[in-house]
């Protein structure tokens, strides 16, 4: 029995290394594309090249690992060595070693991903770098957001700044669970919650964002592919979280501003026709 | 050692294949009595229904409506059911949440409304007391946002509205994700729970002795017994409730967005919404009694203590008046405790029922049936439009001195 359980340990790093190939392998059973969805941003890049190589970095440490393990099971089964238990004091280089590695490797991509944290997190795009002419000072014009997209449970409520640009006035379109966006532009979307966490996840713009109550958040982007994709809650927000569903439609902005006036048409039809009400 | 870890791998691997097979099984879905109703005719006719009554108006709308895991289309003489409920949609919205060969969502209704509404539509659900309003009970009939007449139901397109953009101030949220005929099977759902509710209402109040009939204390409506013993009274009340699912059905299929006249001609200027604030302050609309003088929601009536501001479905559910005895019995059945109506606080700028003109002038022009708004029935059309026209900017007009904000640049940026 005693190499049947490394026999059993070994299939861990084969079955782990197995999952991702299969999952990243075009249309195979039966993880039909589960590795990542199309990625339409300028920047998502960026974070899928981070995810790659830590999950390269992991990956190659996790089969390594887990074939030592085997290894050593295999090799020290009770049943086929005779020999006493040899007991050492360690080995002082190797634990220097194995406490640097890990340190510079992880110092390393702390670094390393600092530009994209500050790209997506801070650099919000500006529209014009203020009296001082130096752009990144406090007295930058912020490019405003194009809408205002409030999390409650459990959907996503829309407000477009509309003509004037400013949310808060009469003339904003108000919408729910689907966001329109134009392709090809930077845009700037502030977040809300009404109630509780909520977590603003586009999944092909590889950008998430939390959504905290009392909190204004913002969040930028730069969409290159036009077409209709998902908006999700990434943050458990009660029972009803699966239903926290939206739809992103990416379109030119020819259409997007055509779409615009249309749902401005209707937040103010002031007259009922009996016919063609239906908006699908 | 060997002979130890086979014996117990056994054993895991049969447990975990039973589970595997028998799965954890949910209780049957039924639907429930409604009991607030009968608790309030009992009272006003002085009877009560036996167990027997009440099994008997439970089979008679079974015979008719199916079950939860096997709904179907009731068969009505003279009015074309199948505009209104169509099977195969009643069939996807209904039964138990799983998928059929061909890939398509079953039980839709149960996977996302029956937690708050209930699976009878009795607003019931789980969830259903942890809300503020409570998920709308079907059963009598009254939708609250409508495009119709006071008394009349909605179009299928006005819940559909709802079912596709939510009502925003209520828990109640959008689906608009799902398909057309997902959403459109839901709606159809939703009417026969409707149809079926009322019929149930209508049936009770027979058994009661207090309708057409006039039923002796104790018979049965319709039975086996009955036909065996008097044919003619048996073929009568069937038909009677043929004609009465005909006659709700018929309110639905006739049910009609109520014409709204365009707006006058200065509509949208300074003058109409100064007109519409001398509406809003005056008698003749009298908006201030319940939603203040600032229009917060709080005017005098929301502080009577005589005249609770209830719904319908409260007042029907806790009668006036009602006794330890009254109140043990409804919470035992599961009745939602009384809740008070708040009156819209109109600087929200939240409008359950659509911010578009023609919802807001719908609302007032015929009122939100089952609650404390009234049809605007004195107003004219043009008073209507420039009442609404100061509703809509109420959220945009200052209470005192506007409030200038120090731009805080640095929460901006972050």
């Amino acid at each position: 029995m005693g190499r049947f359980w490394s026999l059993l340990f070994l299939l861990v790093p084969i079955l782990g290394t197995g999952l991702f190939v299969v999952a990243a392998l075009p249309n195979s059973a039966p993880l039909y594309d589960h590795w990542f969805p199309a990625d339409i941003s300028q920047d998502g890049f960026i974070i899928d090249d981070l995810f790659n190589f830590i999950l390269y970095l992991t990956g190659v440490i996790f089969i390594i690992t887990g074939l030592l393990m085997f290894w050593f099971l295999w090799k020290y089964d009770a049943d086929r060595n005779a020999e006493p238990v040899k007991f050492t004091h360690g080995s002082h280089t190797l634990e220097i070693i194995w406490s640097i590695l890990p340190a510079v490797t992880l110092l390393f991509i702390a670094i390393y991903q600092m530009d994209a944290w500050a790209a997506a997190k801070m650099r919000r795009p500006v529209v014009s770098a203020g009296a001082d002419g130096i752009q990144g000072t406090a007295d930058d014009q912020l490019k405003p957001p194009l809408v205002e997209i409030t999390g409650r449970q459990f959907e996503w409520r829309l407000r477009y700044a509309g003509a004037d640009g400013k949310i808060g006035t009469p003339d904003d379109v108000h919408g729910v669970n689907e966001l329109h966006i134009p392709v090809d532009e930077e845009v700037v979307v502030a977040l809300k919650s009404q109630d509780v966490l909520h977590s603003f996840f586009l999944p092909n713009l590889r950008l998430k964002q939390d959504i905290v109550p009392g909190m204004k958040q913002f969040m930028w982007f730069r969409a290159t592919r036009s077409g209709t994709y998902d908006i999700v809650c990434a943050e458990l927000c009660g029972w009803g979280h699966y239903k926290m569903r939206g739809r992103l439609v990416v379109e030119s902005r020819e259409d997007f501003d055509h779409w615009l006036q249309a749902e401005y048409d209707e937040q103010n039809r002031q007259q009922y026709s009996p016919s063609g009400t239906d908006d699908e | 050692m060997d002979f130890f870890w086979k014996q117990r791998l056994g054993f895991v691997m049969v447990a975990a294949i039973t589970v595997a097979l028998l799965g954890c099984d949910s209780p049957q879905a039924e639907f429930r009595p409604t009991v607030g109703f009968e608790l309030a005719q009992q009272t006003s006719l002085d009877r009560k229904l036996t167990d027997e009554q009440r099994e008997n108006v439970a089979t008679i709308l079974e015979g008719l409506f199916g079950t939860p895991d096997a709904p179907h289309v009731p068969a009505v003489p003279e009015v074309d059911i199948s505009q209104l409920l169509n099977k195969t949609s009643i069939q996807m919205a209904g039964g138990p949440v799983s998928v059929d060969q061909d890939g398509r969502a079953r039980g839709l209704y149960r996977k996302h409304c029956a937690h708050c509404h209930g699976i009878t539509g009795d607003g019931m659900g789980p969830t259903a007391e942890f809300l503020n309003p409570y998920p709308r009970d079907y059963r009598m009939g009254k939708f609250k946002f409508k495009s119709t007449e006071t008394n009349s139901r909605p179009t299928t397109d006005d819940i559909k509205r709802i079912v596709e953009k939510g009502i925003p101030g209520t828990a109640m949220p959008s689906f608009r994700v799902l398909e057309n005929a997902e959403k459109q099977a839901l709606v159809q759902y939703v009417i026969y729970l409707s149809i079926r509710g009322e019929l149930e209402r209508m049936l009770i109040t027979e058994t009661l002795g207090g309708g057409e009939f006039g039923l002796e204390e104790k018979k049965l409506f319709l039975s086996m017994a009955l036909k065996d013993t008097d044919a003619a009274a048996f073929q009568e009340r069937s038909e009677w409730i043929q004609e009465k699912v005909a006659v709700i059905a018929n309110n639905w299929l006739q049910a009609q967005s109520a014409e709204v006249p365009p707006p006058p001609k200065n509509w949208g200027s300074a003058e109409s919404v100064h007109l519409g604030r001398e509406l809003f302050y005056g008698t003749r609309a009298g908006c201030v009694k319940c939603h203040g003088y600032i229009a917060l929601g709080d005017g005098d009536n929301t502080f009577d203590e005589t005249n609770l501001l209830v719904d319908d479905w409260t007042k029907e559910n806790w009668p006036k008046g009602i006794d330890k005895v009254g109140r043990k019995q409804r919470s035992a059945a599961g009745i939602l405790e009384q809740r008070l109506l708040r009156p819209r606080n109109l600087r929200q700028g939240v409008y359950r029922g659509g911010r578009r003109p023609v919802d807001l002038y719908w609302r007032l022009r015929n009122g939100i049936v089952g609650t404390p708004m009234p049809a605007a029935k004195e107003l004219k059309s043009d008073e209507i439009w420039y009442l609404l026209d100061y509703v809509r900017s109420l959220p945009f007009e200052s209470i005192s001195q506007p409030h200038k904000q120090q731009r805080n640049l640095k929460r901006e940026r972050m």
